[in-house]
């Protein structure tokens, strides 16, 4: 049993072919890295994969022995549903504090109606106070317990994709999808959050796909890698085997020559 | 744990533990503006209790307005029609049948409305929850297309209420509109009401629902991705901000006692919107304020439409209509000047207060 | 009703139908562009008539020397509401420029009322406009005839200037998107401010035509058009300024038959764009001939 199955799945852009016939299995607890040149179309899968842009043809099923198919619904169904995200340009809520930006993703599981904090309701009152603790304790993991009154906007950039690492984590997914999480870090930091990725993918038992750029960090730390090139996929294996792959080479060499003009 | 100390301090900087005092002080609060109303009501005169009956109007509308405008972020111009719908809901449900027979002279009041007749009380929450069915129903198509239609939505349901309160004689009396409205309205109700809906619009703000309408505020996308149902937000705020206003609209036509389609205009939500902008979008705490500022003012504003003497010298003709320039000028002043407006996105909260006394010792409180 | 009747009301519907479709035509096209609904828009049509006005019975101008003069200030007058308000907000949050917006759309209104007063001014109907034209049993005014024909006429010039001009490229790649724009040379300011100018002729133009059939202006005469005329925009799928023009004459001619079928409902004719609007929302809401825009 796969936990998330795509086939077959294609992105047009007016002429554009953003994504072409991309195949996907995720068995359960695996770290599966998603690689390609800009502009191949991995943010683009992403998208398609969390319900926020419709393919224009393909299949996505999650759970694939309960047959949950993703496609046509809403970013926040599919939240719901246990897929989570972070973004290549990080997308917080930089006026309200850290704490306020990790809280807001308990929203999505709270039973209680509106009426209930206006009531006061203990019910609600029980929520709120394990939304805070439960919070505090993610904050905890990744340093940013100190920061907590803090607008997130006048975070550092490393602490501003930390928590919205965090805040994924806090919808309780059992996907993870991360964008480019190590983007503008420097080696210390990456290598922190090498560690952090491992140890959450341990302690709440994830799967995780995520898309970088930096060859170090992904080869160290994903079991496996897809190669995207112009939306096509142009590999698929253990890091070794990319590391000697033709074709990724020179996709990425197609790129350096690309950059160099 | 890795830092049990930043831990706990983290987590009492954020817990109850300060709420006791807090509601004992907002009581009080309370219990003091009651006490000066008690004083009005006895040695106020007419006059000065009819400000303060329209202070508490705005102060009711003004919050609801800019629980959707400001909070939410879902640009709307919808109050006049939601005041227009919950006065004459409301007047017509408590006017007795013989009231709506002397009112009635060009055409009978349709027969299944002119034996209704209903107290006070269940008149106004009717009339909000005929403010908050409109919402809804106008707010499902637009929130699930595109949110910026809701500007003009509303505006154009602003004019169809017009439209229709003059057209559908036999239930508003067409242009004549309704008179001797009930006067049920006094102090304590506009007061009481403007209460309620602080009590329950803060609650609502401050709870996680509050977040996740900030949330879409600040950025829907993410908000969505971290799964909230954006959609339903947005349409429990805009339901929300219509009750309310539906009730305020209830108390104005039993405070003025003649109401006709001409009252309801777009005037009345463009002060709405001078309000919540000089507030500060998003503060209810601003919005509070610049209420009753703005309720003072512009009644010390009507000076530039009357004639002025100046020292016995000579006069200066009043310009009929120039009040409603200076309210244009001063809203585009603002939006290009003073975006913040005087408490930004800030809240008023009893341990910022303690905050500025020395010695006080409460960092923040929430 | 007779077939001739029906046409006759349909070449009616179509006259008040090419007015809507020449106010929506600035709205879609501001709309494209900035993603902002010009509330002022309406305004502007109606400060257009009383230039027109002043130009013929203060200034005893040609009729048509006094529109063509009326059109350019018309013009200059976007222009500047966009540069002067709209302008220092194009990276403040969507809802300031909104706010701003109905602001200057109510600075209008109220400033016309304070100098122009708030009766009714009549408005000269050249004698061009003035004759009855007959086609078999059909009898059109020659102003509704001259109407659409300017419209038509319009939306050529228009559509040559938005797809074959180097302008109306840059107009099209803004509405696409407005930050890669200035990476690709185009003065973004220019083609905001061109785009307000054309949108406020064209307006002119409406209003004029507008004026001389009712014939008569006030203060607030922008406000309903206005409103109409974004309903138009929308119907005809916002942006798109053939949709402007095709969501015009349907809402001109369903207004008119609505009217002619049902005169009892005469009354709730301004109500009617209001209910067209929202079934538009829940049926189609990227209107006739619009594309979906890209998030
Ligand atoms: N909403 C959209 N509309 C039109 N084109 C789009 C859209 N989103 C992405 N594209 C195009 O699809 C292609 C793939 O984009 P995508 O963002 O998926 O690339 P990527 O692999 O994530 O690149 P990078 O490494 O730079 O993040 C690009 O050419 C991009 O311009
Ligand atoms: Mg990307």
């Amino acid at each position: 049993m796969a936990l998330l199955e795509s086939s077959n799945l294609t992105m047009r852009f007016g002429g554009l072919t953003a994504v072409d016939d991309f195949n996907l299995r995720l068995l359960p607890g695996e770290l599966v890295g998603l690689i390609g040149p800009n502009g191949a179309g991995k943010t683009t899968v992403f998208n398609m994969l969390t319900g926020r842009i419709r393919p224009s043809s393909g299949s996505i099923l999650f759970h694939t022995d309960q047959q949950v198919n993703i496609i046509g619904l809403k970013p926040n169904r599919v939240n719901r549903l246990g897929i989570a995200r972070t973004f290549q340009n990080i997308q917080l809520l930089p006026e309200l504090s850290v704490l306020e930006n990790v809280m807001m993703a308990w929203h999505g599981r709270l039973k209680s109606p509106f009426w209930a904090p206006i009531f006061g309701l203990p019910s609600y009152r029980r929520e709120e106070e394990a939304m805070i603790e439960g919070s505090l304790e993610l904050l905890d993991r990744v340093d940013l317990l100190d920061l907590v009154d803090t607008e997130a906007g006048n975070l550092a950039y490393g602490q501003q994709r930390r928590l919205e690492i965090v805040r994924a984590l806090a919808t309780r997914p059992s996907l993870l999808l991360l964008d480019e999480p190590a983007a503008g870090m420097n080696p210390n930091e990456t290598n922190d959050l090498m560690r952090l990725i491992l140890e959450i993918k341990q302690d709440f038992s994830l799967t995780i796909l995520l898309i970088e750029h930096d060859m170090k960090f992904v080869m160290g730390l994903c079991e496996r890698l897809i190669v995207l090139d112009h939306g096509v996929t142009i590999a698929e294996g253990l890091p070794e085997e990319i590391r000697r792959n033709e074709q990724v080479i020179t996709a990425y060499l197609g790129e350096r020559r690309r950059a160099d003009h | 744990m890795k830092d049990a100390m930043q831990y706990r301090q983290a987590r009492q900087r954020w817990s109850t533990k300060n709420r006791r005092r807090n509601r004992i002080l907002t009581l009080a609060a309370v219990l003091c503006t009651c006490g000066l109303l008690f004083f009005a009501n006895r040695f106020a005169d007419e006059y000065q209790i009819r400000i303060l009956n329209m202070v508490a109007i705005y102060i009711t509308l003004a919050v609801s307005y800019n629980l959707i405008n400001g909070i939410t972020g879902q640009f709307s111009l919808e109050p006049n029609a939601f005041v227009a719908l919950g006065a004459y809901s409301s007047a017509l449900l408590t006017m007795t049948p013989m009231e709506k027979g002397m009112n009635f002279i060009i055409d009978p009041c349709a027969p299944w409305l002119a034996q209704i007749c209903v107290p006070f009380l269940p008149a106004v929450i009717f009339g909000g929850l005929m403010a908050a069915f409109f919402a809804l129903l106008m707010g499902f198509p637009v929130f699930r297309v595109r949110g910026d239609y809701l500007a003009i939505v509303t505006l154009g349901f602003g004019e169809v209420i017009r439209v229709v309160a003059n057209n559908l004689q036999t239930v508003t009396n067409g242009p004549l509109g309704l008179k001797g409205i009930a006067p049920y309205t006094d102090l304590w109700w506009t007061w009481g009401l403007a209460f309620v809906t602080l009590f329950v619009i803060i609650r609502l703000v401050n709870s996680s629902y509050g977040r996740a309408l900030k949330a879409i505020r600040e950025n829907e996308l993410a908000a969505e991705s971290m799964g909230i149902n954006s959609f339903r937000h947005k349409l429990l705020a805009f339901s929300m901000a219509a009750f309310f206003e539906g009730m305020a609209g209830a108390m104005l036509a039993h405070l003025i006692t003649t109401i006709s389609p001409m009252l309801f205009t777009f005037f009345l939500t463009f002060n709405l919107l001078i309000i919540i902008v000089l507030g500060g979008l998003g503060s209810l705490t601003g919005s509070v304020i610049a209420a009753i500022a703005f309720t003072w003012g512009s009644e010390l504003l009507r000076a530039v439409e009357e004639p002025t003497d100046i020292f016995g010298w000579f006069t200066i003709p009043g310009i009929p209509g120039m009040r409603m320039v200076i309210f244009a000028v001063i809203l585009i002043a603002a939006m290009l000047f003073w975006r913040e407006g005087i408490m930004g996105r800030k809240e008023f909260s009893w341990g910022w207060l303690f905050g500025l006394v020395p010695g006080g010792k409460q960092k923040k409180s929430v | 009703m007779t077939f001739q009747l029906f046409l006759q009301q349909l070449i009616n519907g179509l006259g008040l139908g090419s007015l809507y479709g020449l106010i929506a035509i600035g709205y879609t096209m501001v709309y494209g562009i900035l993603r902002l609904i010009n509330f002022a828009h309406g305004d502007v049509m109606m400060m257009s008539t009383y230039f027109a006005f002043f130009g013929v019975s203060i200034f005893a101008l040609p009729w048509w020397v006094a529109a063509l003069l009326a059109m350019i200030l018309t013009g200059l007058l976007g222009i500047s509401i966009d540069q002067g308000a709209y302008r220092p907000l194009r990276r403040a949050s969507r809802i300031s420029a909104l706010i701003t917006a109905i602001g200057v759309s109510f600075f209008l209104e109220n400033a016309a009322l304070v100098v122009f007063g708030s009766r009714p001014r009549a408005f000269y109907r050249p004698e061009m406009f003035r004759a009855i034209w007959h086609f078999g049993d059909i009898s059109l005014l020659s102003l509704t005839g001259y109407t659409i024909l300017i419209t038509l006429c319009l939306l050529v010039i228009v559509y040559f200037i938005v797809y074959k001009t180097r302008m109306g490229m840059a107009m099209r790649a803004v509405s696409k998107d407005m930050h890669t724009v200035p990476l690709m040379g185009i003065d973004l300011n220019r083609v905001v401010a061109f785009t307000f100018g054309l949108g406020s002729v064209i307006a002119a133009v409406g209003g004029i035509l507008w004026a001389m059939k009712y014939p008569q202006i006030e203060p607030l005469m922008g406000i309903i058009p206005g409103l109409k005329a974004f309903v138009a925009a929308v119907l005809g799928g916002i942006g798109n300024v053939f949709g402007a023009v095709l969501g015009g004459f349907i809402l001109g001619i369903t207004e008119i038959l609505l009217v002619a079928f049902w005169p009892e409902l005469s009354g709730y004719r301004d109500a009617f764009a209001f209910l067209l609007l929202i079934l538009v929302l829940i049926f189609r809401p990227t209107g006739i001939m619009g594309e979906d825009l890209p998030e």
